[in-house]
């Protein structure tokens, strides 16, 4: 393995100003640092490094946690970073957090990684050289006096309450005008509460409440809002062992990870949103005797499917009906509040909650249009930009380009150097989320707050800190943070306790709420909704263009996610594409077209992308993900490994993915993401596109396979009135030979670990899949290495699609080791490198493997991974990130799953050090603790009362491939649809 | 260098072709360094700490209780005795000697391997700090080290009170620390099956045999 000594005895404060990045990594060096061989029988002299002064409770090789708030995106999850020597290795999310209740999303597991990203900005720049930042502090202040009235402040939803205090200081004292806009806007949404009820708000989404939710267009699993928290809730209202389970019934254009997961699912084109959500209204006004205040838009797809829709909203009305919109059209968010408004979701036991407004939507797409508008006639002086990279994210027909060179001073605070830096003046870095002080208010009565996990390993500054500095107050940054909960929140949230107790407190737990927001009681301003309705409505591409449908992935959300290498080679859950973005069509129009899955094809004037081939998605629209294209990914041209044959990720000077951004329009409404008439055109061209879809498949070819229908389908649906009628023959169970060959000979005496997946709950957010890559030191390989389907994660995401049209089911199954009892891996290993542990584990010893690959031939689940070469770890700050209790596997090598044993012998030496038994559930492993649906369940399958034992005794368990009688340790839970009466009869098992 | 390798490779050769076992004996195995006994920046001595003041192992070592590792004390845990202790006894009783002779006050007395320690921490002949001076962290040579593929855990080795010198040796009886144990696999796997013949492995920690896991993944992940 690596000669290099792990760095579990150097400790370094985790507060404190004195330590730099230099000093950091000279420290951090000291602890890898192999000195001269000391003869030829010795290894080489190793050190071992204390660090001066002890920190309480701080020991080394012990971890210890850090409660604070993800970066990753508005959504603001709590987390508790877990830290060695000083640093953190992981982020885990924090249970007891009131928004994220522990989950934590792919973006969230890899923000880690972004902390040690070598290529950020150090240090304050003015004009391109570095400089002090007291020179850049003169420079802004004199700007800004000099330029009262036309500075504006450019960022993404503010969600820290202390920084918007010194925003509006800034607005009061210079009179800066301050803009808010989000690259995933809410707008539209936004725009029409505003119009309808008076508030500009998201409301709060109690989805666990709601019995019958439809959801147009709304991606609340995926990336909508903020998908931990409403899976969280989602989740908690669909218990199909006992508990109520939800209708769901999902109307969108492309096929989302929502959509994958309704009920029941509807293709529908952009430009039929209004009408179908009219109909709706209609009907449920007529239900409630009144009549629409708005002229009813004709032509509604489905009508039928529509009324039964709205009836059983109707059914489930105060309370347990809600009908979620994420559609860019106001017109259409008008509809979907007036529906909610008679459906009594606003009300005091409903869904949606107006007082406990969510504060992590405010953008303006009309305001940044503005601002637009006031740099190109020049009456911006100053622009300051935080979070934002305008020129990417915008498409050049706003004209930002241009206005923003009639822009005497823009400053930008990104550390990552984007597109903008190109034309800031002034960059006035800020640093990651884990290494400041920062606060964030989910809702009206929800805070967050974020601390220092590691000391400062660059010059950077939040913005709170920078503004305070523009506006002379040169106070240290926690003192700036303190200070505002001092005299802002501790008032009303600590009325009886000391502040420095209330302020450890809620370090303590990285969140704080007040107890119970009032519900804002909200009358529909009729008039204004039907002035809403009079907006521009999207159009039908004329003749054979179809319409494009811009979204987001899960993985590589936005362009500020682009320089993350592990959300780059997260599959993504429904093309399994990596590295790349794509044009995706309906499989009846990539025929139309005359264009197969690779075939390039080009998406409006200059775009040029591959195909990719997406049942259920809306024959009439083609969806292309943002988020790609960024300039300087090119930087990941050489990740994996090098050899003859190896070829690029990306080529010198190109970029991951296209840039789809300059699809967007806008219009007088704002930002559209969806309908835009677009050709498709195919080029010609082909090109051969990393994705894992073929990789790995559990099916046996036709041809192979030793008799039709003898071999069972990885994953089961059954129907929720099935199994609560007749349990026992939910699933349609295959006959297991009783007799085997093998030996029983894994008697475990203690513990036998087994894990429980729920296919009903899992909806394939890929959160899991970067939380074990993080945990278990899993190497990046780059696009060419999964070409040749050499990924080397160890947890995948398996998707099948079952049925078709409307009866389309997708389905997503995580897949890994499954520690058969029975395992035929262990059978042919040559050296007993992989043998069965006492405690029912697979083992893999690394140590032992002499890379024959037999295992991984004989691996019916194809989970196996071999290293095939040294995996590129030559970035040290990168490196900071490894876990120090996995070893980093060598070439020639066979790695899998473990279950993550690391935390299992953990959990046992605690138990033996304080001599408590292990409790089900003190041991969870890296998938488990991050998903956010709660669909894992691991512990030990000996003791009947454990969770997973419990489970896995339940009448939707099953084993995958049952039928080789290989016992797995892991069984799964049988997908679950709660099917509209009428379908319960048809539905197939 | 070049020529070494194809002589050892010859040597292994002649080694196995005469049927020489090799234990017990000078020749080791790659990785073994059974008996190192490295030199350290300070000439820190377990035989006065361990063995004449009988100081606990646990009292410096605490993390052995609650962490894999044992860990190297940081030096603020040396000055909690070291900031009254500056030296050697024979040299205190020297200088007491000494002042009484000249008539004045004894003066206090800093051996050179304890200046180490307060030019570590930025400490004056006063133990005053030294202002601007920042504390360095001391490089010791580590002599127990095994391979990155295997974890070891103390914590659960001193919770069920095995003592430090079944696997350390002597420690109180060595002026610098000697790698007593060859701490190889085999000789871990030797106490954690204390019976060999029998399946399961039930090794004996202290006079009770208990259940020890001789699985690879037990050190092995």
């Amino acid at each position: 393995m690596a000669d290099t000594d792990r760095t579990d005895d150097l400790i370094l404060p985790v507060e404190g100003d004195g330590a730099s990045r230099r000093s950091f990594l000279k420290l951090a060096g000291f602890g890898v640092a192999s000195a001269a061989l000391a003869g030829c029988t010795r290894g080489p002299t190793r050190l071992v490094v204390p660090r001066p002064t002890g920190a309480e409770g701080v020991v080394p090789g012990r971890p210890y946690w850090i409660a604070t708030t993800c970066g990753g995106c508005e959504a603001a999850c709590g987390v508790l970073a877990k830290c060695r020597d000083g640093r953190p290795i992981k982020l885990e999310g924090n249970p007891q957090h009131g928004v994220s209740r522990g989950g934590l999303c792919a973006v969230g597991q890899a923000s880690l990684l972004d902390l040690y990203d070598g290529r950020l900005v150090d240090g304050a720049q003015l004009r391109g050289s570095a400089v002090e930042w007291s020179a850049l502090d003169d420079e802004m202040r004199t700007a800004l006096t000099a330029s009262r009235g036309r500075t504006r402040l450019l960022t993404r939803t503010l969600t820290s309450p202390s920084t918007r205090a010194w925003v509006a200081r800034l607005e009061k004292q210079h009179g800066v005008r301050h803009v808010e806009w989000d690259p995933r806007s809410a707008s539209a949404l936004l725009d029409a509460h505003k119009a309808c009820f008076g508030v500009r708000a998201v409301p709060q989404m109690r989805l666990e409440r709601a019995r019958v939710l439809v959801a147009f267009d709304a991606d609340f699993l995926g990336t909508w809002l903020s998908p931990v928290e409403l899976a969280k809730r989602y989740r908690a209202g669909r218990n199909p062992d006992g508990g109520a389970v939800s209708r769901h019934i999902q109307l969108e254009s492309r096929l989302s990870l929502t959509g994958c997961a309704a009920d029941e699912r509807f293709a529908i084109a952009p430009w039929e949103q209004r009408a179908a959500l009219s109909a709706i209204c209609a009907r449920l006004a007529e239900h409630a005797g009144r009549k629409p205040p708005f002229d009813l838009v004709p032509d509604a797809p489905r009508p039928d499917d529509l009324v039964r829709i709205a009836d059983e909203l109707w059914a489930a009305r105060g309370g347990g009906a809600v009908l979620l919109c994420g559609s860019d059209d106001p017109g259409a968010q008008g509809l979907a509040a007036y529906a909610n408004d008679l459906l009594g979701a606003y009300g005091d036991d409903g869904v949606l909650n107006l007082g406990a407004r969510s504060g992590i939507r405010r953008g303006d797409d009309g305001a940044l249009a503005q601002l637009v508008a006031d740099m190109a006639a020049g009456e911006v002086d100053v622009l300051i930009v935080d979070g934002l990279d305008p020129l990417y994210e915008l498409p050049g027909e706003l004209g930002f380009r241009d206005a923003v060179t009639n822009v005497g001073l823009v400053v930008t605070t990104s550390a990552q150097p984007d597109e903008l830096h190109s034309v800031a003046d002034a960059v006035a870095p800020v640093p990651h989320a884990l290494a400041c002080w920062n606060d964030s208010q989910q809702t009206a009565g929800e805070y967050s707050l974020c601390q220092p996990t590691v000391p400062a390993l660059r010059s950077a500054r939040t913005l709170r800190a920078s503004l305070a500095a523009w506006l002379g107050d040169s106070r240290e940054d926690r003192e700036l943070l303190r200070d505002h909960w001092r005299t802002e929140i501790a008032p009303r949230l600590a009325r009886n306790v000391p502040f420095d107790a209330f302020f450890d407190r809620v370090l303590h737990d990285g969140f704080v709420a007040s107890s119970g927001e009032g519900v804002l009681g909200v009358s529909l301003d009729a008039g204004a909704l039907a002035e809403l309705l009079r907006t521009a409505a999207p159009a039908a591409p004329a003749g054979d263009g179809l319409a494009l449908v811009l979204h987001a992935n899960v993985a590589v959300p936005e362009g500020r996610h682009a320089h993350n290498p592990w959300l780059q080679e997260v599959p993504d859950p429904l093309t399994t594409i990596v590295w790349d973005n794509a044009a995706c069509l309906a499989p009846e129009t990539a025929a139309r077209l005359g264009v197969k899955p690779d075939d390039v094809v080009r998406v409006g004037p200059d775009l040029e992308l591959p195909v990719r081939v997406v049942p259920g998605q809306d024959p009439r629209v083609v969806a292309v993900a943002l988020g790609y294209g960024v300039s300087g990914t090119d930087r990941f041209s050489r990740i994996g490994p090098s050899w003859l044959e190896g070829r690029l990720t990306v080529q010198e000077g190109g970029t991951v993915g296209s840039r789809a951004a300059e699809l967007l329009s806008f219009d007088a409404d704002g930002l559209r993401w969806n309908g835009r008439a677009v050709d498709v055109v195919g080029t010609g061209e082909s090109v051969e596109v990393a994705a894992t879809q073929d990789h790995h498949r559990l099916e046996v070819p036709e041809h192979l396979a030793p008799k039709r229908g003898a071999v069972r389908d990885a994953v089961l649906i059954t129907d929720l009135k099935t199994l609560q009628e007749d349990p026992a023959h939910a699933l349609h169970r295959h006959h297991v030979p009783e007799s085997t060959l093998w030996p029983d000979d894994h008697v475990t005496t203690g513990p036998r670990w087994g894990m429980a997946i729920d296919l009903a709950a899992c909806n394939g957010c890929s959160g899991c899949v970067v939380a074990c890559q993080a945990e278990n030191n899993v190497p990046v390989v780059g696009k060419d290495e999964v070409r040749r389907h050499r990924e080397m994660t160890w947890l995948r995401i398996d998707r099948y699609f079952v049925g078709h049209g409307d009866d389309l089911r997708t389905v997503h199954q995580p897949m890994m080791c499954q520690h058969c009892e029975n395992a035929p891996c262990e059978t042919v290993c040559p050296v007993l490198a992989t043998v069965h542990s006492e405690d029912g584990l697979n083992q893999q010893v690394y140590n032992r493997c002499v890379g024959t690959r037999y295992c991984a031939n004989n691996c019916p689940y194809k989970t196996r991974r071999f290293n095939w070469f040294e995996y590129e770890r030559a970035d040290e700050l990168r490196n900071l990130a490894l876990n120090p209790d996995v070893t980093v596997r060598s070439r020639g090598v066979m790695e899998k799953c473990s279950m993550c044993v690391q935390r299992i012998q953990e959990g046992k030496a605690e138990s033996s050090r304080t001599g408590d038994p292990l409790a089900d559930g003190a041991v969870k492993t890296a998938c488990q603790q991050s998903c956010p649906a709660d669909a894992i369940a691991f512990g030990d399958l000996n003791d009947p009362e454990s969770s997973v034992a419990q489970l896995v005794r339940g009448p939707r368990a099953y084993t995958v491939l049952e039928e080789l009688n290989v016992a797995p340790g892991v069984t799964y839970l049988a997908d679950v649809r709660n099917a509209p009466k009428s379908a319960a009869e048809k539905s197939h098992g | 260098m070049s020529w070494t390798a194809p002589l050892a490779f010859a040597g292994c050769v002649l080694c196995i072709g005469m049927g020489v076992v090799v234990a017990e004996s000078d020749v080791r195995l790659p990785g073994n360094n059974q008996g190192y006994e490295p030199e350290q920046p300070i000439h820190f001595s377990h035989r006065v700490h361990a063995g004449e003041l009988g100081m606990d192992c646990l009292a410096c070592h605490f993390a052995a209780e609650q962490s894999r590792h044992a860990g190297i004390p940081s030096l603020d845990v040396c000055m909690g005795c070291h900031t009254h202790v500056t030296s050697g006894f024979d040299a205190v009783l020297e200088e007491r000697d000494v002042a009484k002779a000249e008539g004045r006050e004894p003066r206090r007395i800093v051996s050179p391997e304890l200046r180490k320690l307060y030019d570590a921490m930025g400490l004056d002949d006063d133990l005053e700090p030294i202002p601007g001076a920042e504390a360095k962290p001391i490089e010791w040579v580590r002599v127990h080290g095994i391979a990155d593929y295997v974890y070891f855990d103390h914590r659960v080795h001193v919770a069920r009170d095995l003592a430090c010198e079944q696997c350390h040796g002597p420690v109180q009886s060595m002026e610098r620390v000697r790698q007593e144990s060859d701490l190889s696999m085999g000789w871990c796997i030797d106490c954690h099956r204390a019976s060999p013949a029998e399946p399961g492995a039930v090794g004996m920690v202290g006079a009770e045999p208990k259940h020890v896991s001789i699985d690879c993944v037990r050190c092995h992940y």
